[in-house]
């Protein structure tokens, strides 16, 4: 394959890898307070009809994004209540919630089915780098996609360099130990987990507004579930969430492409890609953590409770 | 504390049950039927399995169903969006025939095995399907232009208009119908242009625009300058314009989305199928039949030149085209042999043509298309 097919595979792994940057920082910083929130594809779904739909009531894309934030941050302070308050199975109650958010979104988004978008997100250049002879393409995207790294950035510097990413650390992984020390456990896991809806409700806004215009059933296709197939990838280092999103961006965006090349492979294979590269991801790290210390938040998934100390 | 939490316990699950409740009214209300009951017209129901808004295939029939309601006086029309093809279907259109409704228009292909079954149990319904592949006496017809003759003269415009000698096309899934167009599409490239070749991807649905947009761009980077669809959506449109190469549309008139890359396409005139049944069943002469009105009847027609289309280029076209609408050649000419397809085999001898049954069966692609379908 030519270097133009590979710099094409590149930029266009760049876009789609994003909605998977995007949720995938949200929710490491989420499961590193302890808390799962399963309900990613659900929010992912809410979040592109409501971005969508907005958009095109209002005309504004930006109005759209704050509809998306919105919603996804109201069904996540829900969420949170749930499992944090009522102390619910977290896997299930999160099953449970993108059950309920992908019909939410299939009900709301029936008008808007076969409209074509108006305002959307475009590829913006970048002053100097964009005008690279071959490479510069790279660099043509637009604004989320700078948008997504600087928040997968962020995200590091908090986990791992100041005192409000110390605490969340100590939430997830000893919060009995952090409550003595006077963090309001409940109110960090509030935070984290609101965060980590947010953020899937931006993925999902980003599918709709920015990688295609319009809204389909369904159209984030398990997107969901690869983001928490990538947390696990990343071992919670929102750096390695970078690479890991784009990787997989690039598996999904190189299967066209091949096709394309007039490789003799059947269509429905290329298109599994992406979902097989989760799994080999998984027993890969299941494979070369075994033995080695896991660098799992502790307490992942269990409720904490003041009286059972 | 204890009373406080139990409180909210309740009040959330009334609030979830509240809205699950919602979303099992609001399904039936986008699938009811709001008309007033008058027992002198005569009820059609035009179902289509996307919205309306899709400005593709869905788009093209209910343009022609305000037509049939403008021009037979006798007739009150109803459209349906959404129905998906299946159980919903079956129940939609039992609701119709129960509620009165003489003539029942499934505008896809998806909708035929849900016809033939309401069809068994209502004989005094008529049911007509669009790219349907039965004709079942006495009550279900199906209906499809020879798409094949108007797209033969889309690939030769693909053919003039195309720098780099490879076109591009989005399919859908793997029908006869679409590797008809498919094959004369390129057959018509091949007229104007020996060493064209067509490049096939397929999507595997008939409605997912951002796929379709990958795709379409995938093709653009393989070479492809001029790109055409069987899918429902202008996604490929709208990548040519953004890339800076050419596209031409099926189904409907998409040029807006992409004013500069917008060759022509397919403007269907429906009405002239609909109006003419619609009064034979009226005066109950309506026999049901596999109904494939060709390039002559007047329901497949081309939507106007864009703007990058050149003044020669136009003339010849639009040359090739009269001929064909006014029966001065044979529309069909290009099925004749010899025919090789893509793996190298002999379809069609020479001094022999496709036959019907050969074409509602079309599994092969002809020599010059690229495809990793088998």
């Amino acid at each position: 394959m030519e270097l133009g097919a590979i710099i094409w595979v590149i930029t266009m792994g760049i876009r789609a890898g994003t909605p998977l940057l995007f949720a995938a920082t949200g929710e490491i910083l989420n499961q590193r307070a302890g808390t799962m929130n399963l309900g990613i594809e659900g929010l992912m779904l809410v979040g592109a009809i409501s971005g969508f739909g907005t958009t095109m009531v209002t005309g504004n894309k930006w109005l759209g994004l704050l509809a998306a934030i919105t919603v996804c941050a109201l069904l996540g302070f829900i969420f949170a209540f749930i499992v944090i308050n009522l102390k619910a199975n977290q896997v299930a109650a999160g099953i449970a919630l993108t059950i309920f958010c992908t019909g939410f979104s299939s009900f709301i988004g029936k008008p808007m089915i076969g409209v074509m978008g108006t305002s959307k997100f475009a590829p913006l250049s970048v002053p100097i780098l964009s005008d690279i002879p071959v490479f510069g393409k790279i660099f043509c995207q637009d604004l989320l996609v700078y948008l997504a790294v600087i928040f997968a950035v962020g995200a590091w510097f908090l986990l791992y360099r100041t005192r409000a990413g110390l605490h969340l650390r100590a939430v997830g992984d000893s919060p009995s130990t952090a409550d003595s020390m006077g963090i309001n456990v409940y109110l960090v896991r509030y935070i984290y987990l609101i965060v980590s809806s947010i953020s899937a409700g931006l993925s999902g806004a980003y599918l709709s507004l920015a990688y295609s215009s319009n809204w389909i059933e369904g159209m984030t296709a398990g997107r969901g579930w690869i983001t928490i197939a990538l947390v696990c990838f990343s071992m919670w280092n929102p750096l390695r969430a970078i690479a890991g999103a784009y990787l997989f961006g690039m598996v999904s965006s190189l299967d066209f492409r091949l096709e394309a090349s007039g490789i003799d492979v059947p269509s429905y294979f290329l298109r599994m890609t992406p979902y097989l590269l989760s799994i080999a991801v998984l027993v890969f790290i299941g494979w070369r953590m075994k033995g080695k210390r896991m660098v799992v938040p502790a307490t992942l998934g269990i409720p904490y409770e003041r009286e059972s100390r | 504390m204890f009373r406080v939490k139990n409180f909210l316990v309740v009040l959330v699950t009334v609030l979830l049950s509240f809205s699950l409740a919602g979303c099992g009214s609001g399904e039936k209300n986008s699938a009811s039927i709001s008309e007033k009951p008058s027992g002198e017209k005569m009820k059609v129901a035009f179902i289509y399995n996307a919205q309306i808004g899709d400005y593709g295939w869905a788009y093209s029939h209910e343009e022609a169903r305000k037509k049939v309601q403008q021009s037979l006086g006798y007739v009150e029309t109803v459209s349906l969006e959404n129905v998906s093809p299946g159980a919903k279907a079956e129940r939609t259109m039992r609701e119709l025939a129960n509620r009165g409704f003489k003539v029942i228009v499934a505008t896809s292909s998806d909708f035929e095995a849900d016809v033939l079954k309401v069809a068994k149990d209502f004989p005094n319904v008529d049911f007509l399907i669009c790219a349907g592949t039965v004709a079942k006496k006495p009550n279900v017809e199906s209906f499809y232009p020879k798409h094949d003759q108007l797209w033969y003269i889309m690939g030769k415009l693909a053919g003039y208009m195309t720098k780099t000698n490879t076109l591009g096309m989005i399919g859908a899934i793997v029908h006869p119908l679409d590797l008809q167009t498919q094959n004369a599409f390129e057959l018509g490239a091949l007229s104007v242009n020996p060493k064209v070749k067509l490049k096939c991807l397929f999507i595997n649905t008939y409605y997912d625009p951002a796929a379709e947009k990958d795709a379409a761009k995938s093709l653009i980077n393989a070479g492809a300058d001029v790109l055409a669809q069987c899918t429902n959506t202008p996604a490929h449109v709208e990548a040519a314009e953004e890339e800076g190469v050419y596209a031409i549309s099926m189904f409907a008139d998409m040029r807006q989305f992409g004013p500069k890359a917008f060759l022509s396409g397919d403007d269907f005139k429906w009405e002239k199928y609909y109006i003419p049944t619609i009064e034979k069943i009226h005066k109950n002469q309506w026999v049901p039949q596999l109904v494939e009105p060709d390039i002559t009847s007047g329901i497949l027609t081309m939507a106007h030149f864009g703007n990058s289309v050149p003044q020669d280029v136009r003339d010849k076209i639009k040359a090739d085209l009269d001929k064909a609408i006014e029966g001065k050649v044979v529309p069909d000419s290009y099925w004749e042999g010899p025919i090789y397809d893509n793996k190298g085999n002999l379809v069609v001898p020479k001094g022999q043509k496709l036959t019907e049954k050969q074409l509602l069966n079309m599994n092969w692609w002809v020599k010059g298309i690229i495809t990793s379908q088998k």
